[in-house]
Parts: C-alpha cells; sequence; structure tokens
C-alpha cells in the first residue's frame, strides 16, 4: 500500500531536492574550475581560466585574482598586489589598496550587498560603480597569498551566504594550485638568472688576459679566484711596445655581480688611458674622473698601476688606495709600494702621484687583493699580512708561478675548508736577470 | 647592527653598532643619514667606535653618507676608529678626505 505524501512532506521533499540540485551544481563548478586549472602550469593562464570560470557560474560582472608579494618579511603589511586580471577592467587604485588591507588583516570572507553606503570602503573617486561585493582570501598554510574578488551581480542582485562559502572552497582549492605556478616560475627565473650568471663569468674570464706577456729577462705569473661565479677583483697586462709593459691589479668595492658589472667598466677605463701611455699618475687621475663619473658615491675601487721599462729596469707606478704590494729584494729588504693616492671613483678631480724605482736583479715584485690576507679559517682568523709575509721571505729564491702556487697553497691550508669569501687575486713579477 | 643617533646641540651623531659589512646595514646607515638631512641637519659625526668590522661595503656606506651630507651643503667627521677600521682607512687613503677624531665628544667640539 503506498500511502500519499502529505503537502508538508511534499515541500520537505521539493526543499530536499533544491538543496541535492544546488549541490551537485557546485560540485560541477568546482570539478569543473578543478580540471581547467590543473590542466595549466602557467600561472597566467590559471588565473584567467579562475575569473572566467566566476564570472560565468556567480553571474557577475567582474572578477579579480589578486597575488600578493611578501616584499618585507618583517613586515607582513607592506604587501604589494603582484598581479590581477586586468583583462576586463582595472580596480581603482585606492578601492584596491583598501581591500587589500582589509583582507590582510581580517583574513575571512567579505561579503557587501550595499557597497555604496559601506563606511569602510569610501571610494567617491570610483569610475565604475560598484553596488555588491565578494571577496575570499586565498590561504596557504596559515598564510595569505592573495584574494579572489567578485564584483556587482548581475540584474541587482544580491550575493548569497551560499556563494560565499563555493567562493570559499574555489579559493581554498585553487591557493595550492596558484602557488605550485607561482614556485614554477620562480624556478624559472631561477634558472635563467643562473645561467646568465654562468655568461657573465665565462664573458669576465675572457676579460683577463688569456696569456701573460712575456718579456726577456722578466717572469711573470697571476691567477684570480673568484669567491662567487663571478669577481669583484681583476688584473691585467698590457704591452705598451717591445720593452714597456704595463701591468695592473685592481679590486672593486662589494661582490658578485654588482662589482663584475664594475670591474669591466673599470678595466675599459683604465685600458682607453693605458693605451694612450699616459705616465702612471695621470692615467689613474682619468681614471678615477671617468669612474666618479659613471658610478654612484658608495662605488669605488682600489687599483695598483705600474709600468716596467725592460730596457733600463725602472718600475714607475701610482696605488691608488690598494692594499700596497711587497716589492721583495735578494738582499732581504722587503718593501711595500704606497705612492699615489685615494681610491678611484670617490672623489671626482685628485691629484695622483707616482713613484719610480729601479728593479734589481732577483727582486719579486708581488701584487695581491684583500682576499689574499683576509682568508678566514673556520674560526674567523685571518691568514694576516704577517703571515703572507713570512711565506713570502721563503721564497724569494722561487720562480714567479712557484710563488703564486706556494702561497696559494699556504692560503688554502690556513682556510682549512673554510668557505672563501673574497674573490682571491695574484701577480707575481720577477726579474730574473 | 644596531644604529643610535643623538643630537648633541645641532650635531647628530650616530653610532652603529656590530659589522658594517653590506646590506641591510650599510644601507640602514645611509638611509639614516639621508632622513637626518630631510630634517634640515647639516652637522654629522659617524662614531666608529662600536663597528667592529667593516669591509669595503662598508667603506662605501661612509663614502656614500659623505657625499649626500657633502651635496647638502653640510660636513661628516668621523670618530673612534678602530685599529682594524682605521687601517683599512689608511690604505685606502680615505683619510685625506675623511676629518677623524679620537672621541665624538671631540669631534662634535671641532663643530664650534
Amino acid at each position: 500500500m503506498v500511502s500519499i505524501p502529505t503537502r508538508k512532506e511534499i515541500e520537505t521533499l521539493q526543499q530536499e531536492n533544491e538543496k541535492l540540485r544546488t549541490t551537485v551544481t557546485e560540485l560541477s563548478v568546482l570539478n569543473d574550475i578543478a580540471i581547467a586549472i590543473s590542466s595549466s602550469q602557467s600561472l597566467d593562464k590559471i588565473i584567467d581560466l579562475i575569473v572566467q570560470k566566476c564570472i560565468r557560474y556567480f553571474s557577475v560582472e567582474q572578477a579579480a585574482v589578486l597575488l600578493l608579494e611578501q616584499k618585507d618579511k618583517k613586515d607582513r603589511f607592506r604587501t604589494l598586489v603582484r598581479r590581477a586580471d586586468q583583462s576586463r577592467f582595472t580596480l581603482p587604485y585606492r578601492l584596491n589598496d583598501l581591500l587589500t588591507g582589509w583582507m590582510i588583516k581580517n583574513r575571512k570572507p567579505l561579503l557587501i550587498n550595499d557597497f555604496e553606503n559601506d563606511s569602510r570602503f569610501p571610494c567617491p573617486e570610483s569610475p565604475i560603480a560598484i553596488h555588491s561585493l565578494l571577496c575570499v582570501p586565498l590561504m596557504l598554510k596559515g598564510n595569505m597569498t592573495g584574494l579572489i574578488c567578485l564584483f556587482n551581480k548581475k540584474d541587482a542582485g544580491l550575493f548569497t551566504e551560499q556563494e560565499l562559502r563555493l567562493l570559499s572552497i574555489i579559493a581554498s582549492e585553487s591557493a595550492q594550485v596558484i602557488e605550485n605556478a607561482r614556485l614554477l616560475e620562480t624556478e624559472k627565473e631561477y634558472l635563467r638568472t643562473r645561467e646568465e650568471l654562468r655568461m657573465a663569468a665565462s664573458i669576465q674570464r675572457e676579460l683577463l688576459p688569456k696569456e701573460i706577456p712575456q718579456l726577456p729577462n722578466y717572469e711573470m705569473a697571476a691567477i684570480n679566484i673568484p669567491a662567487r661565479t663571478v669577481s669583484g677583483d681583476y688584473y691585467d697586462f698590457v704591452l705598451l711596445s717591445e720593452n714597456q709593459i704595463a701591468f695592473c691589479l685592481g679590486d672593486v668595492s662589494g661582490k658578485g655581480m654588482p662589482a663584475a658589472l664594475l670591474t669591466a667598466n673599470l678595466q675599459a677605463t683604465l685600458r682607453s688611458q693605458i693605451f694612450l701611455k699616459n705616465p702612471p699618475a695621470k692615467c689613474l687621475a682619468y681614471s678615477n674622473t671617468l669612474l666618479f663619473n659613471n658610478t654612484s658615491a658608495e662605488k669605488f675601487a682600489t687599483l695598483f698601476y705600474g709600468v716596467i721599462d725592460t730596457a733600463d729596469h725602472t718600475l714607475s707606478f701610482c696605488n691608488a688606495g690598494h692594499d700596497p704590494p711587497y716589492l721583495l729584494s735578494t738582499l732581504g729588504r722587503m718593501r711595500r709600494l704606497k705612492s699615489g693616492g685615494i681610491v678611484l671613483g670617490f672623489l671626482s678631480d685628485f691629484a695622483y702621484s707616482e713613484e719610480d724605482i729601479s728593479l734589481e736583479k732577483g727582486d719579486v715584485l708581488f701584487l695581491f687583493s684583500d682576499g689574499v690576507t683576509e682568508a678566514m679559517n673556520p674560526a674567523e682568523k685571518e691568514f694576516s699580512e704577517e703571515r703572507l709575509e713570512q711565506v713570502l721571505q721563503e721564497l724569494r729564491e722561487n720562480s714567479a708561478r712557484e710563488i703564486i702556487d706556494t702561497v696559494l697553497s699556504e692560503i688554502r691550508q690556513h682556510m682549512a675548508g673554510a668557505n672563501q669569501a673574497d674573490d682571491i687575486t695574484m701577480v707575481v713579477i720577477k726579474r730574473i736577470n | 647592527m644596531k644604529i643610535k643617533t643623538k643630537m648633541v646641540d645641532d650635531v647628530a651623531v650616530i653610532i652603529p653598532h656590530g659589522k658594517l659589512m653590506g646590506p641591510p646595514d650599510t644601507e640602514d646607515l645611509h638611509n639614516e643619514v639621508k632622513s637626518l638631512l630631510g630634517e634640515g641637519v647639516k652637522k654629522f659625526v659617524i662614531d666608529l667606535g662600536h663597528v667592529k668590522w667593516m669591509n669595503s661595503l662598508g667603506v662605501g656606506a661612509l663614502m656614500g653618507s659623505f657625499a649626500s651630507i657633502k651635496n647638502a651643503g653640510g660636513t661628516l667627521k668621523l670618530s673612534a676608529m678602530t685599529e682594524k677600521v682605521r687601517s683599512v682607512m689608511l690604505i685606502m687613503q680615505l683619510v685625506k678626505v675623511f676629518e677623524t677624531f679620537e672621541t665624538y665628544q671631540d669631534a662634535v667640539e671641532s663643530f664650534k
């Protein structure tokens, strides 16, 4: 026997039916979005898909996905909107700010059906009339990574709590997918940067002399070991005539890429002066002015520049604030070459001085960067000038190449596996006859 | 690194504590100078007595501060350089440009 349902039972059934239908619609919306966004790895495409689907399913005039980028770890409110869907409309700047600020502060969904009279968002200058708004945060592991925002329910409709719930679910589903796409982008960017850095390093190696010119009666050797991929140190040798050779060792302030760029600039600047065959002090005075004009005040370089004449065995040099090189004589003397002036690039105009000395048979000229004396062991003790001097004293009789190799092995022994913090550069010139 | 600043009459005495070896510390120091310049301060002393170690970026921050102050028509003096810092400034021959004093009180006094 079949009982005839009462009117009340029919109503309940209809309500249940309606609920089921809504749930099925919701599930199919969620499923649709999930499939769509998981089909792409591109951040732009994913955001665009979410925006398009939301406009259709929620029947709204506008939708936007804003991603936040934390610029300052200490201050989570100093967050910038990194990307918004701008294909359809631009959010008024002030509203964008207010809305993002409110969401960062409250981190909960926002539903407004009477936007014009909402005192939290006073936007009198808004070029588009906003009546209703639904906004939910994108949350990931307790952090807010962005927000999804819907504007103006079509046909003057109102947003419902149910829609707010649905948008929240969409947001929680999307957050991880968006984050993955963002991480993928970051990784691609990182790989691109690493490739650029590798190329910069290879360009920089090309800028160092491939072969050190060999002159009769002299031995020359050099080494440059960057602490990072690229170096802020450099050395150069330029043959000026058959018996004149110019050489230098410079150290640009800072490390890594910024220093490397400035190093290339310094080298080009100095080379242009070297070929004019001006005396060292004049050469550095011009280079100083050029570098001053090309760099900000906090950027500078220290540089030792010298010219050896192999006919009369004289060395003319000018030291622009660089660690003074050592001149070791066979008689056991050791002196430092200091004449010159201030570091390059700080003052627009500086009168450098130079000094001429004669090189005797057996004299060794040892140029180095502070990465040599400041090389640290794991206990942060520096290799030190004292140690360098001790080592050099023992090496007077050795060849230029042996001197560099031995000093380097002493430094490595001292470092005992500690990280190399600064570029290590050495140039040795020895008069053998 | 911490930066303490105190006004002694119309002289700003900036005292960085710690290492001056690159951003953000070096930028903080230069920014402190710039913000004081914005307030109209013209006389500056940077006291290096509490700077344990300084590298080329630290020296660069002093040079950047020097240039900013000079461009604004002001003067920068240094005080209380540790032996290590003094040797760096000597090698770079910057002692020819920076006026230096044993204590910041001496530096402040020299403005009178």
